[in-house]
């Protein structure tokens, strides 16, 4: 029975370690103390408690509180075994002493001491039959009692100077029960209560205070006497064993507590709360911590014991715990202050974020209760965060944080300004600010407006990192970024109040055509995936940035330009991604805008079925089949418009294209077909002096200036007028054609007099001396970069277009609602054409104007202006 | 130097064979552009030109011809509506 019913005292956490240290104090005692309790498990075998109730981490529990079934159950087992029959378990409960006062094998055992020790594990419960050995001799149980307390309190003192005790354990533990037995239990728990008291207050304590290490280490003194006091508590125990479960368990009450929780208690009074002890015992512990926490080295184990010793005396929430929150409390209170002032934002959030880590392991590894670590945490959160909320919280310097790509402080600032709130509404100010600050030197550097796209790619690829990484996904910094940049994408800017900053559109559509092109190699490098896949992704990504954009007129001004020019020439890099990528603008700008450029693919199509036609007729087979014509219809309403240039074809030529024109009109009835030279181009095969054979990729306009070299002779000059008047150009044209023949990169011609620009009065020959390690040489004049002519004019039909869209709109809304007030009408005729490409309202009012002049509404007088629509 | 052509890539533009600016008189759109059910220019949607010298969007003119109200009379001249054939 008797192990168990001690397991049934840990009922809390703190009693469970309390246990845990005198089980380990027991090996320091040894053989003696081991004995014993072998010695009782042996006679424990009919013992079938109820098991032991699971722990409640609370730790105000008192230790003397039990449950009722177990003292039921001792009083049980109790009368089972008086009402045994005459055969004497030595090692269980013996009758009542005073019913059969037998000659007891422990009486005779104080007079007779054994000379052997005690032997352990001895085997099965012995039994000792005693048969006819009755001598009923009468011992008064005062002299029984004294004897018997004597010998108690000779080993007492023994353990006490922890020397060899002279009686057995055996004898000492059999005292004790037949003490229990004739009913003087509360009398001996009293002497030995006394006894002990007297031991500690007087003999520990002094020994305590006069030990060398007082003055400089009192944690260590008092840890150590108490790890004493519990080996000699559990020797104590052993020994007064059958007090402790017959008398003290049974009959615990506020007075009354077994001898465990009664050695604490004695401690507890005489040593831990002794006014001389008692503060600087929780200073020291307090101190311990502190260098801890400034990294200085501790005895880690000997604050480990001293916070279990605190613990198990049931001193942790009323003692410890304030002095070391408030402790903590001041010992934070300056180390904010101090960092968060000696330092940047980023060693401040580093050292933030270590401290927590830190302080949450420490309370882990020193056995903190849950509790005392929350409110630690908090302590921490208020004193290095909420109290330091400005710094933390600094715009310049989260911005720097922003500017420097400072993923890791940015991660951990978003950690802790998540513990104390919301982290976007510190962060969204600063981190709108930067998108802003960036995105608008992007847009507004002209010296880096090739690379702008590029840029603007790479910076919204390093705000998407920001928020899926460091802001961990959070929808509101998200959210702000997407307005941001669609801010910055779609500002004014001073030149044009009038539109919107449409160089973002214009550059966007000029980075499509880049990738169309064929330029992707240099736009995605890194992207897995054949050229195909790389194309596709880089025009996903653009896409991207285009959505931002406002004015779409622009984009698409730009864009069939550019479409229209890499069909002409020939161009595209994949039939595919140009599908695709019209595909993608159906979806974003609607039918109406892919209309044109649909158009513009069918052409192409439709030209390619009309030249095979064409090669089955007569009038091709009747031709130079040597020149390999290929020729491109083009609708007219469907492309840009571009200028007419008039040029004269070689005759041979000019009668191919006539047969050419026959066969087209022939099949298309009603249609005119018009040459568009300026915009063909042409391969001419060139032979240079010492018989240099090259291929000239060429416009026509520039073929039709060489092909009237071959008239004159070698090294002969043409002059300019000369060539004006065989190729029939205007000045302008011709100047262009010859200064890139004779002044470029490759000068097929040569100018009699230097210079870079081309005089009326030049002339020119073939460059006899021209040479080039390439066959193919592609001198072709028709501009892959459009002239600043015509960029300008793609602006102003862009913006006639939105004049008139916007009239277009004025007209629709008025129409609808008849009669309105004039604000209500800007407002809606913003809202109707915003997708578009706003106009400013200055614009908007003259657009107005426009249609009253037209009579297509009416100002109407009053104080307020309202309009009228007139059908 | 000799130079000799080996490729010609022409450029033509095509337009309907009546005079600039003319619009069909149904639909009032000039006739590079298509009748307003049609998406492209050219064979798609082509002109029908009447023996009155009147021209329409071949799907404009059908469409005005099927009306009861025409009484398949030109709809600018009010003359019988023939078209000259191809
Ligand atoms: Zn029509
Ligand atoms: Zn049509
Ligand atoms: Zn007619």
């Amino acid at each position: 029975m008797p192990e168990k019913v001690s397991e049934q005292e840990t009922q809390s956490l703190g009693k469970k370690r309390k246990q845990q240290t005198l089980q380990s104090s027991q090996s320091s005692q040894g053989l003696s103390q081991r004995s014993i309790t072998d010695f009782l498990e042996n006679s424990s075998q009919d013992s079938n408690l109820p098991s032991p109730q699971p722990g409640s981490p609370k730790r105000s529990r008192k230790n003397s509180e039990q449950p009722e079934t177990s003292k039921n159950m001792s009083t049980q087992q109790h009368w089972r075994h008086i009402n045994e029959s005459d055969i004497i378990d030595l090692t269980s409960s013996p009758p009542d002493i005073r019913a059969s006062p037998i000659p007891n094998v422990s009486v005779t055992a104080t007079k007779y001491p054994r000379p052997a020790p005690f032997q352990p594990h001895a085997g099965a419960p012995r039994k000792l039959h005693i048969k006819n050995l009755r001598k009923p001799s009468k011992v008064d149980p005062d002299v029984y009692f004294n004897q018997t307390w004597n010998s108690l309190e000779a080993a007492l003192t023994a353990i006490f100077e922890s020397s060899k005790i002279s009686t057995s354990l055996e004898e000492l533990y059999r005292g004790t029960e037949n003490i229990c037995r004739a009913d003087r239990a509360g009398e001996l728990y009293n002497k030995l209560k006394a006894c002990c008291d007297a031991y500690i207050s007087d003999r520990l304590k002094h020994s305590i205070m006069t030990s060398g290490s007082w003055k400089d280490d009192v944690v260590k003194c008092v840890v150590s006497a108490w790890e004493k006091w519990n080996d000699q508590l559990g020797m104590i125990r052993s020994i007064f064993l059958y007090l402790d479960r017959s008398y003290l368990l049974t009959n615990a009450g506020p007075k009354l507590q077994p001898i465990e929780p009664t050695g604490l208690d004695i401690f507890r009074r005489h040593i831990v709360l002794a006014k001389e002890i008692e503060t600087k015992f929780m200073n020291g512990i307090m101190t311990l911590f502190e260098r801890d926490r400034q990294q200085l080295p501790i005895n880690s184990s000997l604050l480990s014991s001293a916070i279990r010793m605190v613990d198990s005396l049931d001193l942790y929430t009323s003692n410890f715990e304030p002095r070391f929150l408030l402790m903590s409390r001041e010992y934070y209170d300056r180390l904010g202050v101090l960092e968060a002032t000696s330092n940047s934002l980023a060693e401040y959030l580093d050292e933030c974020s270590q401290q927590l880590y830190k302080e949450s392991l420490r309370c882990e590894r020193y056995h903190l209760d849950p509790l005392t670590k929350r409110s630690i945490r908090l302590i921490l959160e208020e004193t290095l965060l909420i109290n330091q909320l400005p710094i933390l919280t600094d715009q310049r310097s989260i911005e720097e944080l922003f500017q420097k790509q400072d993923h890791k402080s940015l991660t951990i600032l978003y950690g802790l300004l998540d513990r104390i709130g919301e982290p976007s509404s510190h962060l969204r100010s600063p981190w709108e600010k930067y998108i802003l600050e960036v995105g608008r030197s992007i847009i507004e550097d002209e010296g880096r407006e090739n690379e702008m796209v590029q840029r603007l790619l790479e910076l919204k690829d390093s705000l998407d990192t920001f928020v899926r990484v460091p802001f961990k996904g959070d929808d509101t910094l998200a959210y702000s970024l997407r307005e941001s940049f669609g801010t910055f994408l779609n500002s004014r800017t001073k030149e044009r109040s009038e539109m919107l900053n449409s160089k973002p559109a214009e550059m966007i559509a000029k980075y499509v055509d880049m990738l169309l092109k064929g330029g992707a190699r240099g736009a995605s490098t890194g992207t897995p995936g054949d050229e195909d896949t790389r194309l596709a992704h880089s025009l996903e990504q653009v896409l991207d940035l285009f959505r931002f954009i406002q004015g779409k007129d622009v984009f698409e001004a730009f864009y069939k330009r550019d479409l229209a020019r890499r069909l002409l020439m020939d161009r595209s890099a994949s039939r595919d991604a140009e599908r695709n990528m019209l595909t993608k603008l159906k979806n974003e700008c609607g039918s109406g805008f892919t209309q044109n450029l649909e158009s513009m693919f069918k052409d192409i199509e439709i030209s390619r079925d009309a030249i095979s036609h064409f090669k089955n007729t007569r009038n091709y087979t009747e031709n130079a089949r040597d020149i390999d014509l290929n020729v491109l219809v083009l609708s007219q309403s469907a492309w840009p418009t571009y200028e007419e240039v008039p040029v004269i074809i070689p005759v041979k030529m000019a009668q191919y294209l006539e047969s050419y024109k026959n066969v087209y009109c022939e099949k298309h009835s009603g249609r005119k077909l018009m040459w568009r030279h300026a915009l063909s181009h042409c391969i001419l095969r060139a032979r240079f002096a010492q018989g240099v054979n090259r291929e000239l990729v060429l416009s026509v306009l520039q073929a039709v200036v060489l092909l009237l070299f071959n008239d004159v002779g070698a090294g002969a000059y043409l002059s300019y007028r000369q060539i004006k008047e065989g190729t029939g150009l205007d000045d302008k044209q011709l100047i262009r054609t010859l200064q890139s023949l004779a002044c470029a990169k490759y000068r097929v011609l040569q100018k009699k007099t230097k210079g870079k620009d081309i005089l009326p009065t030049d002339n020119f020959r073939v460059n006899q001396n021209f040479s080039d390690p390439k066959f193919r040489i592609k001198i072709n004049q028709i501009q892959l970069k459009e002239t600043k002519e015509e960029k300008e004019e793609t602006f102003e039909r862009v913006a006639m277009d939105r004049q008139y869209e916007t009239q277009a709109a004025i007209t629709r809304i008025m129409k609808a609602r008849k009669k309105l007030r004039h604000n209500d009408l800007i407002q809606m005729t913003i809202d109707q054409t915003k997708s578009r490409g706003t106009l400013d309202v200055p614009e908007i009012k003259k657009q107005i104007e426009r249609l009253i002049d037209k009579d297509y509404m009416e100002r109407l007088s009053g104080p307020e202006v309202w309009y009228q629509y007139l059908s | 130097m000799k130079v000799k052509i080996k490729k010609w890539n022409a450029v033509a533009s095509w337009r309907w064979d009546v005079p600039e600016d003319d619009v069909c008189g149904i639909c009032r759109v000039q006739f590079d552009g298509t009748c307003p059910n049609c998406r492209f220019p050219g064979d798609d949607c082509p002109l029908l030109v009447g023996k009155c010298g009147h021209s329409f969007h071949l799907h404009c003119v059908n469409d005005w011809i099927q009306t009861e109200s025409s009484r398949g009379l030109c709809p600018m001249c009010r003359q019988k509506f023939e078209f000259v054939a191809e």
